[in-house]
């Protein structure tokens, strides 16, 4: 029985030493994987007392084997490892559970400064140990927090931005976030926005086809658009024009695709356009309006006009009675008034013609040669009243098609300046000369000249260096500008070289071949 | 005989003028101041020459004288034009084709070249 019981006991004892060895393999075992695992780990046993930590342990938290072994995990490092949260969680959640994971303990430690840890254990109870995993996260928490405060700060930047107005959208196109200026503008706020779909928005007011259509775009071949203009009427808000720009933007590497979108409201300056476009239309039509008033005034002030002149020519000749000396002189004054009242409105009617593009040219292929000398011979009159000359330098020239009535208009205009600024016994020059393309006619004075600030002025309607000087000797201050749209009415070029105190001249030129049409 | 003129034009002063001046040239000067009273002149009676206004209510100047160029036998009546519009203006075609004008005046006139040419027309 004794033997019985002693073989027994010998066997259980054997079993007992074998049931050890396995158990000191198993620990020895889990120690080796402890070691070699790049978390800091430790494992301790029930009484909370460190048998063993890895290396990583060792080195994270800068103490030594000495310092550690058999140590209650509270009193490590001069109590340093006096955590409530570990405390709390290896004195209540391990005893109830078998294990607690991820929970995050944020501390301060003397020596090596504040560290957050994630805190993972299992309770091995074959083995009675617990393994204890302690991952540093410190520096991946600092970095999540830089990212968040970059994160915060961009927002604040999108906040602040009065315009455009900015829409953050997930990839369905539900509105992430959206800045103050948006909710100002489309008069909402952020409840009935965030997590809205876009086209939702204001009972589905942002419900416009071209939005569909841009988005399509953007997401479905990847592109970008940028200052699309959208028109849409908001039952609520009224018409808008919006510019919108979008592209897909990512806020932390991993994370799907958002959308930014960029909502510039242009309604304001884009109806300013079109009431400015309007406005320049009306003046326009207006202008023409005013031109074609004058045309028709002018026909209509002739019309008087032609009796008194017949009447005071008459008058004159002396076919309806002889007159006395007093009598001329009243049908002379008549006459003459009557004749330059009627050279006013031939001005007017061809400013008007000019400016409103309704000039027409009658041409035929002329002389020009002969033009020039039909219109100096009708100035030489005004000429001889104060002794000047005609100086003519002019070669053989070709024909060219030309209206000999306008261009006779412009010489007569260009030499009888050329009188009116030339001082007494002086010369007039005309000079013409055959160019590649076309023929150029010179005038020139020997007046006291044009200071070149006017130089370009002088072609405008209505321009007078002295203006009080028109007013004595006959003329509008049209001339020059009438000359101007004959000549460039054919095709040439007009303007005018000066020194003050030299003399002037006046060129323009006439192309040798006129193009059909003008 | 005197040479005749008819001279139309819905101006009652320019009528009375340009008359007093063919009148005073030696010519015998008549006159209408609408086309149809023209056209219905023109038939009746021989003038030697006809000076049309162009701008004028009713029938227009052109228009007498397209008239009278249908009618066979006004076919070669002499026409001109005396009005406000300038030739280039009105365009020079009315110069040409079936109208044929004799001259083409524009108001208002220099009287002694407007003697010289209406000499010239009617000898």
């Amino acid at each position: 029985m004794r033997k019985a019981i002693s073989k027994q006991s010998k066997n259980t004892v054997l079993l007992e030493k074998e049931k050890l060895d396995i158990l000191q393999e198993s620990k020895k075992q889990i120690k080796d994987i402890v070691q070699t695992i790049r978390e800091p780990l430790m494992v301790l046993d029930p009484q909370l007392r460190i048998t063993f930590a890895n290396q990583s342990f060792y080195k994270v938290f800068k103490v030594n084997k000495k310092e550690t072994i058999g140590k209650k995990i509270y009193n490590l490092g001069n109590k340093q490892w006096n955590i409530s949260g570990l405390k709390g969680l290896l004195g209540k959640i391990l005893p109830a559970n078998k294990f607690f994971n991820n929970y995050e303990v944020k501390h301060k430690f003397p020596a090596i400064g504040e560290k957050i840890m994630l805190l993972n254990a299992r309770r091995l109870d074959g083995v009675q140990m617990i393994l204890l995993a302690i991952e540093d996260i410190t520096a991946r928490k600092k970095t999540e927090e830089a990212l968040r405060i970059s994160n915060e700060y961009n927002k604040s930047v999108i906040e602040t931005i009065r315009e455009p107005f900015l829409v953050v959208l997930d990839k369905e196109y539900k509105v992430v976030f959206a800045n103050k200026a948006f909710y100002r503008i489309f008069k909402t706020n952020p409840k009935d926005t965030e997590n809205h779909l876009i086209y939702d928005l204001g009972n589905k007011q942002w419900d416009i086809p071209k939005l569909h259509e841009l988005f399509e775009k953007i997401l479905t071949k990847g592109l970008v658009f940028k200052d699309f203009m959208i028109e849409h009427s908001f039952p609520k808000l009224g018409h808008k024009i919006m510019l919108m720009s979008a592209r897909k933007i990512k806020e932390y590497p991993d994370m799907p695709n958002k959308i930014l979108l960029s909502i510039s409201d242009v309604t304001e300056i884009n109806l300013a356009k079109r009431r400015l476009a309007k406005a320049y239309q009306d003046l326009m039509s207006l202008d023409n309006l005013k031109s074609q008033f004058l045309i028709m005034t002018s026909h209509e002030l002739k019309t008087p006009i032609t009796p008194i002149m017949i009447q005071a020519q008459m008058l004159l000749e002396g076919s309806i009675g002889k007159l006395t000396s007093e009598q001329k002189k009243s049908a002379e004054i008549i006459l003459r008034n009557m004749t330059r009242l009627n050279e006013l409105i031939e001005d007017i009617f061809d400013i008007s013609k000019i400016q409103s593009n309704q000039l027409k040219l009658d041409g035929e292929r002329e002389d020009i040669d002969r033009c020039i000398s039909e219109a100096v011979e009708s100035m030489k009159p005004a000429a001889s009243k104060k002794n000047i000359r005609f100086n003519i330098k002019m070669p053989n020239l070709p024909k060219l098609m030309f209206d000999k009535n306008r261009i006779s208009q412009v010489l007569t205009n260009l030499i009888g300046n050329a009188i009116k600024f030339t001082p007494k016994n002086r010369n007039v020059t005309i000079e013409t000369l055959k160019q590649k393309n076309d023929i150029l006619i010179k005038i020139k004075d020997e007046g006291v000249g044009i200071e070149q600030k006017y130089i370009k002025k002088l072609f405008e309607p209505f321009f007078q260096i002295q203006p009080s000087y028109a007013m004595k000797e006959e003329g509008t201050g049209l001339g020059l500008s009438i000359s101007k749209g004959i000549i460039e009415r054919h095709g040439g070029k007009i303007w005018a070289e000066s020194k003050k105190g030299k003399g002037s001249t006046f060129f323009f030129t006439l192309p040798l071949k006129r193009s059909r049409g003008k | 005989m005197k040479k005749k003129v008819l001279i139309v034009d819905d101006e009652e002063d320019i009528l009375t003028s340009v008359a007093m001046l063919i009148n005073n040239m030696g010519y015998e000067a008549k006159t209408a101041n609408n086309g149809k009273k023209a056209l219905e002149m023109l038939k009746k009676q021989k003038f030697d020459l006809v000076l049309l206004d162009i701008l004028m209510p009713g029938i227009s100047g052109r228009e007498v004288l397209e008239n009278i160029r249908e009618y066979p036998k006004l076919k070669n009546q002499k026409a001109a034009f005396l009005t406000v519009v300038k030739l280039s203006e009105y365009g020079r075609d009315i110069m040409k084709k079936k109208l044929k004008p004799v001259d083409y005046f524009q108001k208002p006139i220099n009287v002694s070249d407007f003697r010289r040419r209406i000499k010239k027309i009617l000898g």
